[in-house]
């Protein structure tokens, strides 16, 4: 059985795409809400400050711990992509291992 | 004078691949290299179980010194745990190939903590309005969290995360 190039390829692409889709479906909501929770913390801290709540030696404390909390995030998303591609790739070469087999009419890749 | 070539190299025969042939050339290469690609450690449940052990024992004491008021040297034991469970679970992580991303964000978790802990010194962690600083420093632990508990997450279900608590994709 003779491989069409051109439609594994197309099927490749589809296993990819819904892969790395349905990763980033999951992302974005996460870093969209953590993006606004660290905001509005910001803002909270300033308005304390302001308002005599927290102290100035608290603030200096409180935006390193907020600078901590936002690297972890973005390490969290990137981490993220790096297994929406690791999937995406595992997904291809599971679409491509099949298409050979059932070619060669036997377990090549 | 006119020297001509004493012979001709014959001409390279060209590959006209188009971009799909590539891609499939390209991973037949990758799965020769193996069958297939790591960039990412893989799930481990014992790193997972930690964090969330950890997590909802901060959270308890968070909660404790909100309604008590208690003072740092009262509570010094927690952070010597939390210290201690965190170099534990790096210990573990770190012994997975590719695991930047958990033992990374280990690391900010342990130097909040450290932060934590210098707040509580200045006074004790009470007060809920969102004014205050015990509120703030609760919402910027739990996001510390949040981060680690995110990539176990999506290495545990991969793309299904968010579908069904027990679905496992074929990797």
């Amino acid at each position: 059985m003779k491989i069409d190039a051109d439609q594994l390829a197309t099927d490749i692409i589809a296993a990819m795409r819904a892969v790395l889709t349905a990763h980033w479906q999951k992302a974005a909501p996460y870093a969209e809400a953590e993006a606004k929770k660290l905001a509005i913390c910001a803002a909270q801290i300033e308005a304390g400050y302001a308002a005599g709540t927290i102290l100035q030696e608290e603030v200096v404390i409180l935006r390193d711990m907020q600078a901590s909390a936002a690297r972890a995030a973005l390490t969290s998303i990137t981490t993220i992509g790096a297994i929406a591609a690791q999937d995406a790739i595992n997904a291809a070469l599971k679409v491509l291992s099949t298409a050979v087999n059932t070619a060669v009419k036997f377990p090549l890749l | 004078m006119n020297i001509a070539p004493a012979y001709r190299l014959p001409a390279k025969p060209r590959a006209n691949l188009s971009a799909g042939q590539c891609l499939v050339a390209l991973l037949i290469l990758l799965f020769q290299a193996g069958c297939s690609v790591l960039f990412v450690a893989p799930y481990d449940s014992v790193v997972d179980q930690s964090i969330n052990d950890l997590h909802v024992r901060t959270i308890v004491f968070l909660d404790r010194m909100a309604r008590t008021g208690g003072s740092f040297a009262e509570n010094r034991s927690f952070y010597d745990e939390a210290h201690g469970t965190i170099a534990t679970i790096r210990s573990r992580a770190a012994m997975l190939p590719k695991n930047e991303g958990t033992l990374n964000n280990l690391k900010e978790l342990d130097d909040n903590i450290t932060r934590l802990a210098v707040l509580h010194k200045i006074r004790p962690l009470t007060g809920t309005g969102t004014l205050d600083p015990a509120y703030n420093v609760r919402e910027l632990i739990e996001s510390n969290f949040r981060s680690l508990t995110r990539i176990e997450l999506h290495k545990k279900l991969g793309s299904s995360v968010g579908k069904s608590a027990d679905a496992k994709p074929a990797s």
